[in-house]
């Protein structure tokens, strides 16, 4: 079943304040949700202009969070062999082949794997299509995945099963 | 003003152990792709994962440059409640290390008076005001009146 957002429920805004000692406080608010992304800039800067009206500590950063969850009757029930520990690491690289970015897919289906070994073929059609999703994304090339330092992702690179918390 | 926006999908295993996986998304991704970008990596990861995917979330981090004044202290904090007007839904506004400090109070309730006199104070009815008119309660219902019922913790006001 597919996740969805329930529209019905406000957006969830959140500021992170620091005082001078480094400790933080969170502060919660619930923003329309029919806003746009801009439009919810405006809401977190009107915002930021009361927080600092009301405290001397440092409005630092916010975050507003779009929550999707299955439906009530969502009833799928794990296989007794999944384990979260259990990870297909996957690695992408930008397309200067310098930069990165890993993902670590949990309890992956043990089909991928070919003859006992960890590294799986980047063939696969099932990691195909999941790379397909990371670097192309909905919308199509250039607006895929990207670093943590903002470049596109641009291919995978390798696919490896490892184990959290097995000895090899 | 948008730093990062990040995906993260929530999968469950059969011990109902969780584990987050998390991409990186381009920060112009309007709230509509997002959905978009939810059912098609929910679609792949459903192909190479045995685990139940329970929850996504995108996350929107604003970088803001607000200043820390000196003073500044965690152990100090304002309570307010803000109630709706038939009282049947509330929720509190806690803040960190309040900037107005109202004249200190000996006795019983002091938190209790504290609260008040910091709630009829001209910049936290200012502060009060843009927030409850730009925000919803919990359940997205619009708020009706803020009131000082509420606590004011500080051991030693300056």
């Amino acid at each position: 079943m597919p996740l969805t957002r329930d529209l019905s429920l406000p957006l969830q805004a959140s500021f992170t304040l620091s005082d001078n000692n480094g400790k933080n406080g969170l502060m919660g608010f619930w923003l329309p949700n029919a806003l746009t992304v801009t439009e919810a800039g405006t809401y977190i800067a009107s915002l930021e202009t009361a927080l600092i009206g009301l405290s001397d500590a440092r409005v630092e950063r916010a975050t507003i969070t779009l929550t999707f969850t299955q439906d009530v009757g969502y009833t799928y029930i794990a296989p007794p062999s999944s384990e979260v520990e259990r990870k297909l690491s996957v690695r992408f690289l930008d397309a200067t082949g310098f930069y990165g970015f890993k993902s670590e897919v949990p309890s992956p289906r043990f089909t991928l794997e070919v003859d006992g070994s960890n590294n799986v073929p980047i063939t696969n059609p099932a990691l195909s299509l999941f790379a397909d999703a990371v670097v192309n994304g909905p919308i199509g090339p250039g607006n895929g995945g990207q670093t943590y330092g903002g470049r596109d992702l641009t291919r995978i690179d390798s696919a490896v099963v490892i184990h959290r918390n097995r000895k090899p | 003003m948008i730093a990062r926006l990040t995906l993260h999908f929530t999968l469950e295993d059969s011990n109902r152990k969780r584990a987050e996986i998390r991409l990186n998304l381009r920060e112009d991704t309007t709230f509509a792709q997002v959905s978009q970008w939810v059912a098609s990596m929910e679609a792949a990861l459903s192909l190479l994962s045995d685990c139940a995917i329970v929850k996504a979330e995108a996350k929107y981090s604003f970088a803001l440059f607000g200043q820390q004044e000196a003073s500044s202290t965690s152990d100090c904090s304002l309570v307010l409640y803000v109630f709706l007007g038939n009282d049947t839904e509330q929720a509190s506004i806690t803040v960190l290390s309040p900037r107005i400090l109202p004249v200190d109070v000996d006795g019983n309730y002091r938190g209790f008076r504290l609260a008040m006199e910091a709630f009829q104070l001209p910049g936290v009815q200012s502060a009060l005001g843009i927030i409850t008119t730009n925000t919803f309660t919990p359940i997205g219902n619009s708020w009706i009146a803020a009131n000082y019922i509420g606590s004011y913790n500080r051991e030693n006001p300056s």
